[in-house]
């Protein structure tokens, strides 16, 4: 037993060093520029839950000293606190490539002030990273949980409520429009603040049969073959792999209406972009339902808010194709998507397209009315190549919003793509690539402008109220 | 850079683990014939709830029904039976529920002191939970989990 006090306690010691090794990681990074106060306060929190993890770990002396757990329990509840330090290194990796050198700062003004419109003590840390992965979620939320009760909860105080990190692939930083997926991450948020599943999930009706069903089919197959699962692991396996179906699925469908209700079809259009790029139509997992499920439900919803019958011929085609193929049915699936597939039904998409109306206050909602007058007034400033950031006469300009460049820019491409090209120097022209590339720029520095004026408008607003 | 699923993931095993181990550590107080303080108390309600979870995790497939607690029901039910590997027949994991559930209930009451024996079974199911969490966060920290690694729709890290 003592020589496993004695292994306890060097463990304990090792975690240590490790913690301090964190710290003087942070007095290396912390000299950065970083395009986003959040950056810094990423490593504020990273600083203090070092120091305090190391302060947890000096208790755990006492629980070594105590005897009261088992060498295997001692060993078990010691390594979980000694992976704090892998978790920390993480956090690190977040802020990474979130400095001036790597992040696209143009995006960042702007991104932050519709996210702080709808959740306003949110911050927000651009990161551009030479992988293929983009993501954007926020970290707070899952800290503060992490840590309630215990030593580390007051690093937390330290985090704004809603701390998004948007990582987006080095090589691809300029290409502004497939940003429009940032909806469907606010969506994700806002899923958990109005408490959607609270409402949604108890309409969404599962077949008893099926389910039952289910279970006595598998366990006939299994009998045949002479490998019968034991029926209580056979009930936890179909309970397992059915909810977390059904609930993650919710989770992201509702996450994508509420992004079209922000974002209206520029999360579309952003989304079956990157679909048609990366994405299986049908492959599904138990946290995400096939793309195929996911487009159904953006068209239907489109088709419910927007006069698609009024769009131009090449955006009513392009929607017609995808209309066309989500209809078919999601194939290769295993037995539980598939009846994860059968409980989301059309009923079911009607319901999640319903919640996100109510999880959306109408100012932050894109509409058809909007839609158009961003295609008529910006698209044609595109093709004009004038960034469409600031609207209105010249002395009472507004900044245009971030849905409404998103939109412009997205229209422009699917619609008038050609036509843009030719209004460009023949060097920019030369190829597909040379042009998307110019029309990125373009969209960039509206959203540029947008952000300059809207700062400018906030500095006048300031200055007004002190002369008050 | 971890998915929002596996970062939201890991952060819950922490949780999960952190809570399990003062569960076992109350237990191992109880055991040695320690007083509980309060925290302790605390701590063993919670293993009360998360027993009553995995009953209804066990009868969920009987009456499958949707709420915001079907996905811990499910989870906790799945770790119970993770936790009693040489357990298989439905009724005896029930039987067994409800034994660890009342010895767990006399401890956070306080109203009578369970046996020994009883404390470590209670002790013995929870450290098993809690070893199993820790495989769970192992493997979310190496970036293995069950969690979905993509993003959005499919983008390969």
């Amino acid at each position: 037993m003592d020589s496993y006090k004695r292994i306890a306690k060097l463990k304990i010691q090792a975690a240590q060093e490790r913690a301090h090794a964190v710290l003087e990681e942070i007095t290396r990074v912390e000299n950065k520029v970083y395009v986003s106060p959040g950056s810094k306060r990423v490593l504020d929190f990273v600083r203090d839950a070092a120091r305090r993890i190391d302060g947890r770990l000096e208790t755990e002396h006492d629980v070594v000293d105590a005897n009261l757990l088992d060498p295997p329990e001692l060993e078990t509840r010691l390594h979980r606190v000694t992976s704090l330090i892998p978790f920390l290194h993480i956090l690190l990796g977040f802020v990474e490539g979130s400095d001036v050198h790597h992040s696209p700062g143009q995006l960042l003004p702007t991104l932050r002030r519709y996210t702080q419109s709808i959740f306003p003590a949110s911050e927000i840390v651009i990161s551009s990273k030479p992988e293929l992965n983009y993501s954007i979620q926020d970290i707070a939320g899952p800290l503060r949980k992490m840590f309630t009760g215990t030593s580390v909860e007051q690093s937390c105080s330290l985090l704004p409520e809603l701390l998004f990190m948007v990582n987006i692939p080095a090589v691809e930083s300029g290409q502004i429009l497939i940003h429009g997926v940032v909806s469907h991450e606010l969506g994700h948020a806002l899923y958990d603040r109005q408490e959607v599943a609270k409402k949604l999930l108890p309409n969404i009706k599962l077949d008893e049969s099926l389910v039952k069903g289910l279970t006595s089919t598998m366990y006939t197959n299994q009998l045949k073959q002479g490998q019968p699962t034991p029926e209580l692991r056979l009930r936890k396996q179909v309970t397992q792999e059915i909810t977390a179906r059904v609930n993650g699925w919710v989770k992201e469908l509702s996450s994508d209406a509420i992004g079209i209700r922000l974002f209206g079809p520029a999360l579309f259009f952003s989304a079956v972009h990157l679909l048609t790029s990366f994405g299986h139509l049908d492959e599904s997992s138990d946290t995400h339902p096939a793309p195929r499920l996911r487009v159904k439900l953006m068209i239907r919803m489109l088709k419910q808010l927007y006069t698609v019958e009024k769009w131009r011929p090449e955006l009513q085609s392009y929607l017609a194709d995808w209309d066309s193929v989500s209809a078919g049915p999601v194939t290769g699936t295993n037995p539980y998507d598939q009846l994860a597939l059968e409980t989301i039904n059309d009923a079911a998409l009607d319901l999640i397209s319903q919640e996100s109306e109510n999880a959306t206050s109408a100012e932050w909602r894109y509409s058809t009315d909007r839609f158009v007058k961003d295609i008529d007034e910006f698209a044609r400033l595109l093709l004009g190549h004038i960034p469409p950031g600031e609207s209105g006469p010249y002395t009472k300009a507004t900044s245009v919003g971030l849905a409404s460049i998103i939109n412009a820019g997205w229209h422009v491409y699917l619609c008038d793509f050609e036509a843009f090209r030719k209004t460009l120097h023949s060097n920019d022209a030369k190829t597909r690539y040379t042009t998307a590339a110019k029309l990125h720029e373009l969209v960039l520095k509206a959203l540029e402008i947008s952000g300059i004026r809207t700062a400018w408008e906030e500095a006048a607003i300031d200055s007004k109220r002190g002369k008050n | 850079m971890h998915s929002e699923h596996r970062f939201l993931d890991l952060a819950e095993s922490f949780k999960n683990g952190f809570l399990l181990d003062d569960i076992v550590l109350a237990l191992a107080r109880a055991e040695k014939g320690q007083p509980l303080a309060d925290n302790d108390r605390k701590l063993l309600e919670k293993a009360v709830s998360m027993l009553e979870f995995a009953e209804v995790g066990f009868r969920w497939v009987d009456k499958p029904e949707l709420t915001t607690d079907t996905r811990s029901a499910a989870t906790f039910f799945a770790r119970a039976v993770n936790a009693l590997p040489t357990v298989h027949a439905p009724d005896v994991f029930l039987r067994s529920i409800t034994d660890l559930k009342a010895t767990a209930a006399e401890l956070s009451s306080g109203a009578s002191a369970p046996g020994p024996e009883k404390i470590r079974l209670l002790r013995t199911f929870f450290y098993k939970t809690a070893q199993s969490e820790l495989d769970r966060t192992e493997q979310l920290l190496e970036g293995e989990g069950s969690a979905d690694l993509l993003k959005w729709i499919a983008i390969k890290e």
